[in-house]
């Protein structure tokens, strides 16, 4: 303790360097508790809210019997029956668009809303609605005048409409405002909710309805352990912020190496002038390697707190933008513990290495040099000595690198970290800008308009094609687009038809659909599928292959006639086909248009209308949050990086102040040292940018591949090119200001005192 | 003979003063001291230690500069010369031998004396200056060894070549012989006597009185001020 608070005293500037590196590195590795932090607030909302195991949506049915029925399935614990579906109000922040109305009952035992705002609904002019649909006290009139004007009186969200916009009504008003008789919608809890009972249970609901006629609407959604919805893509995105906290561990790691190893290594006479007066070798090397121990023990206990903060505060940003919950404050002990145990653990291996080299030093040797890194005694320096390259000052500059080879080593790597760092949040900026673009391409309308409901308004035959019986602008289709899962995936099922002209229908191999002649196709018959080629890649399908989705009417049978370049995991079928599968044959549940959407009321059903540019807006939202966190921990890397070089070099120039004491009293002026300095430092700084643009370019595609590999979409992959002279300037720049910095520092102090010095 | 000795003087100081520290700790190491030395004139310094002398020498060769009191050496005024100009006038006219050496380790023997032309006028054949420099102090066979590999003596010899090669009209020496043994001591200062027979002015600071009495002359010192009494002995 005390010779760390001695070492604290004689190099101030460096041990603060090093402790704040080490306390970032901490801190960034914070970022490693979101996934758990997220899961477990996710969680316990999940199951403060009784949130639904799984959740079906169907054709109506009588729910008199049916819950019963449930009721009695083995460890199913609660059973709600509710009724959704899509009302378009006349006034209210919701914009004349469909907003989706469930049903809420007075006391429900599954899904539970969470209130935010104001109360529950009491009477049947009441409404609760998810923030962002309307203001609380608001009024939402409906279209047909039943049930009557609607008041807001709460402003709440339940777990699994997640971060839906929702209109959540009393099972009354419910009933009126979408105007379907019974329910259509079942949610369950189980005593015992792991992923297998879920699926037993799913088959014996599934075989109820099926018994009853009734149809799933779109797919079930199953949440085994209490799993909440989003859990999966939060938990992805912070392990790929955790990766990059990692990175500026080791670039900490590597600060405090040079560190440990330049405050270890100026003792060593200390050490030697302990052992000659009789310390064991042991005893030396715990006695230098205290104040690294010292650096290492203060800068995880800044980290520690730092890093708790950081780790609440993107946790926040993360469930906020995509559950917008407001999580309670939390912190993961494993995570704690294990950053801590790299701060403490890490300090100790690193000084540990050069303690041992500076005890094992010959005691003679260690008493008579003046120098604590001697030059020469190596046959390499002695080679090194020989190359009469260049001026005497390139010679001293390539010398004095060889003979600090660590500490070389060390600022190599620093500069390369911050270079890896900027260079591949650049390249995931681009890669994603590319994507984003790339994402619609395939696609040739501007509009899409989605029946809200499980209704298929749209006519698919040849008339309505061209949209005039729809109702749409010059151009537009009538299509199928529903959700499937293949393998546990969830794929884009689009039905279209096989001339359209609103999908791009070249293939990369087999062919695109053809016009079938027999139109009468009956249920369970193998469709012709086009699949995304990536997905194909992926999980190993090919043109002829046989594959089997599960829609949400059942499984259905596909074979692939061709691959189509969409980035997506999409598979292309002929609608007409497809619609008898879905049970509602000839109709379609999308339009696609590209004069203009509908008129509004002329199709007589609720719809959601998208253009291309939302979509591009929404994606565009999506990355800019992604990339502002991956965008703030490149920034922590980047400092950790430039603090660490910053410490590195000042570190290097007060070694090296003697020699440079030297050269001034030899006649050197300011800007000859400049020149030397600048000189070394620029040949290592330019190996680490070009280090570091691989490495964040690798980096940047390892993500990116990673990304694309969980999600068995085409991300692609750009570099951003124009990153890289800008961080060689940056380098540059900084090499300079290193340079200016040290030579005037160099100049400012006493030469005669330096020169006089022992060592 | 006042007047007529500080016209030819190199070496002019007058009311030299420094101070180190500040406040409470503050010390004179130098207080108020006048000196002359002539062109051509080996000076040895003297006095117990801590009386000043090493301060003495680093403001006469232009390490340091004064707090009171001006320095004017080889015609130049040195106190308030900006940092880099004391560094072109160092490179030009004086060369500085240390107790510590001061050899860069990382060069040879011969590089380090070339370091010394590095930076003055334009010398056109630099390495061959070196390498007469080198032979002068004996060790033309050694250029290429690096400090490491040379002997304490050995090492000060490079020191003293590095001091003469761009022939300087003063060489200023801080105890050159104090970290080494009797004999490389002698072989040390009989160059600087070699120095001071080719016409070039020599401060040289010792503790070794022996050596000191083969000087033109002898200062010295005590708390930081000249001694009358052995002012300018001879
Ligand atoms: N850089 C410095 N900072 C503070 N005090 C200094 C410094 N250099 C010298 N001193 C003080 O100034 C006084 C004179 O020092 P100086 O080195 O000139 O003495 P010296 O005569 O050369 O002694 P020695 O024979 O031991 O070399 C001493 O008391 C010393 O402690
Ligand atoms: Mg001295």
């Amino acid at each position: 303790m005390r010779s760390a608070l001695r070492e604290m005293r004689r190099a101030p500037l460096r041990v603060a360097a090093s402790t704040l590196a080490i306390a970032l590195a901490i801190a960034a590795m914070g970022i490693f508790a979101i996934p758990s932090m997220a899961s477990n607030t996710l969680r316990d909302i999940a199951a403060a809210d009784l949130a639904a195991h799984l959740q079906l949506t169907t054709t109506p049915f009588d729910a008199t019997t049916l819950r019963a029925e449930i009721e009695q399935m083995d460890g199913v614990e609660a059973v709600e029956l509710g009724t959704t579906g899509t009302v378009t109000f006349g006034s209210g922040g919701t914009g004349g668009e469909g907003v989706r109305v469930e049903s809420y009952p007075e006391s429900s035992s599954v899904n539970r809303i969470r209130l935010g705002e104001g109360r529950m609904p009491r009477d049947a002019g009441e409404v609760l609605v998810s923030p962002g649909v309307a203001p609380l006290g608001s009024v939402l009139r409906t279209p047909g005048g039943d049930p009557g004007d609607l008041t807001v009186v709460g402003l709440g969200q339940s777990t699994l409409s997640a971060a839906d916009e929702v209109v959540f009504a009393r099972p009354d008003t419910a009933a009126l405002l979408t105007g379907i008789e019974g329910s259509n919608t079942i949610s369950l809890r189980l005593a015992d909710p792991t992923a297998e009972n879920l699926e037993t249970t799913l088959a014996s609901v599934r075989a109820v309805l099926g018994s009853r006629s009734v149809a799933l609407t779109s797919l079930p959604v199953s949440l085994p352990d209490g799993a909440h919805p989003i859990e999966e893509g939060i938990t992805e995105v912070s392990f790929m912020i955790g990766s990059l906290g990692v990175v500026a561990g080791i670039v900490a790691l590597v600060l405090l190496a040079s560190t440990a190893s330049a405050m270890v290594t100026e003792r060593t006479r200390d050490a030697a002038i302990m052992r000659a007066i009789g310390a064991r070798r042991r005893v030396a090397r715990r006695e230098l390697r205290r104040p690294a121990v010292f650096v290492g023990l203060l800068g995880t206990a800044i980290g520690l707190p730092l890093g708790v903060l950081v780790a609440n505060v993107v946790a926040e940003m993360v469930l906020e933008r995509f559950a917008g919950l407001n999580p309670p404050f939390s912190l993961d002990p494993v995570v704690l513990a294990a950053s801590a145990v790299f701060g403490v653990l890490g300090a100790r291996i690193v000084s540990a290495r050069s303690a041992r080299r500076v005890a094992r030093v010959e005691l003679t040797t260690a008493l008579r040099d003046r120098e604590p890194i001697s030059f020469g005694n190596r046959w390499s320096d002695r080679m090194l000595a020989r190359i009469p390259t260049g001026g005497v000052l390139s010679r001293m500059s390539l010398r004095s690198m060889a003979r600090r080879r660590g500490r070389s080593v060390a600022l190599t790597a620093q500069f390369g970290a911050a270079v890896g760092a900027a260079v591949l949040v650049a390249c995931l900026a681009a890669s994603i800008a590319d994507f984003n673009g790339a994402e619609l391409a395939s696609f040739r309308w501007d509009h899409e308009t989605t029946a809200a409901d499980p209704v298929s308004p749209f006519g698919l035959d040849r008339p309505d094609r061209t949209g005039s019986g729809n109702g749409a602008g010059t151009g537009a289709e009538a299509a199928i687009h529903t959700e499937g899962m293949i393998d546990d995936w969830e794929i884009e099922v689009f039905g279209v038809a096989p001339d359209t002209a609103m999908i791009d229908a070249d293939v990369t191999s087999g062919s695109w659909l053809s016009p079938s002649g027999t139109p009468s196709r009956r249920p369970g018959d193998v469709l012709p599928a086009v699949l995304a080629e990536r997905f194909a890649d992926q999980e190993g399908y090919e043109v002829g292959d046989q594959l089997t989705v599960d829609l949400a009417a059942g499984p259905t049978q596909f074979e692939v006639i061709g691959l189509h370049p969409i980035r997506s995991v999409a598979l292309f079928a002929p609608a007409d086909a497809l619609s008898v599968e879905l049970g509602t044959p000839g109709r379609g549940n999308t339009l696609w248009s590209t004069g203009g959407p509908p008129a509004p009321g002329s199709v007589g059903a609720a719809v959601v209308n998208t253009t291309r540019d939302e979509l591009f807006a929404e994606d565009a939202a999506a990355r800019d949050a992604i990339l502002g966190i991956f965008g703030a921990i490149g920034v922590i890397v980047v400092s950790v990086s430039l603090i660490g070089t910053g410490s590195t070099v000042a570190m290097n120039l007060f070694e090296r102040r003697r020699e440079t004491a030297t050269l001034q009293a030899n006649g050197a002026r300011r800007r000859d040292v400049r020149r030397l300095l600048g000189v070394e430092l620029l040949v290592v700084g330019m190996t680490g940018w070009t280090l570091g643009s691989m490495a964040g370019i690798a980096g940047a595609r390892a993500i990116m591949g990673f990304f694309a590999a969980s999600n068995a979409i085409d991300l692609g992959f750009e570099v951003a090119w124009t990153a890289l002279p800008l961080a060689a300037l940056a380098v540059a720049g900084v090499v300079h200001l290193f340079a200016v910095t040290a030579a005037r520092g160099a100049q400012r102090k006493p030469l005669e005192s330096t020169l006089r010095a022992a060592t | 003979m006042h007047a007529r000795e500080s016209a030819r003087s190199l070496i002019r100081l007058r009311g030299l003063t420094r101070v180190w520290g500040r406040g409470e700790s503050a010390q004179k190491a130098l207080a108020d001291v006048d000196l002359d030395i002539a062109a051509g004139e080996l000076v040895a310094v003297v006095g117990p230690s801590g009386s000043g002398k090493s301060t003495l020498g680093a403001l006469i060769a232009g390490l340091d500069r004064p707090d009171a009191g001006s320095v004017v050496v080889c015609g130049s005024r040195l106190d308030r010369m900006p940092a880099d100009d004391l560094a072109v006038w160092r490179s030009d006219n004086v060369g500085i031998v240390f107790q510590n050496f001061n050899l860069i380790a990382t060069l040879t023997a011969l590089e380090n004396v070339l370091l010394a032309l590095r930076f003055g006028r334009r010398t056109p054949k630099r390495s061959e200056a070196a390498r007469a420099a080198l032979a002068a102090v004996g060790l033309e066979a050694k250029a290429h060894r690096l400090p490491s590999q040379l002997s304490g003596g050995e090492q000060q010899r490079v020191g003293i070549a590095r001091a003469m090669v761009h022939r300087p009209a003063l060489v200023v020496a801080d105890e050159p012989t104090g970290s080494l043994d009797t004999a490389a001591g002698r072989h040390v200062f009989e160059l600087i006597q070699r120095l001071r027979n080719g016409g070039t002015t020599v401060v040289f600071i010792t503790h070794d009185l022996a050596l000191a009495s083969l000087a033109d002359r002898t200062v010295h010192m005590r708390d930081g001020r000249i001694d009358p009494a052995n002012a300018g002995s001879r």
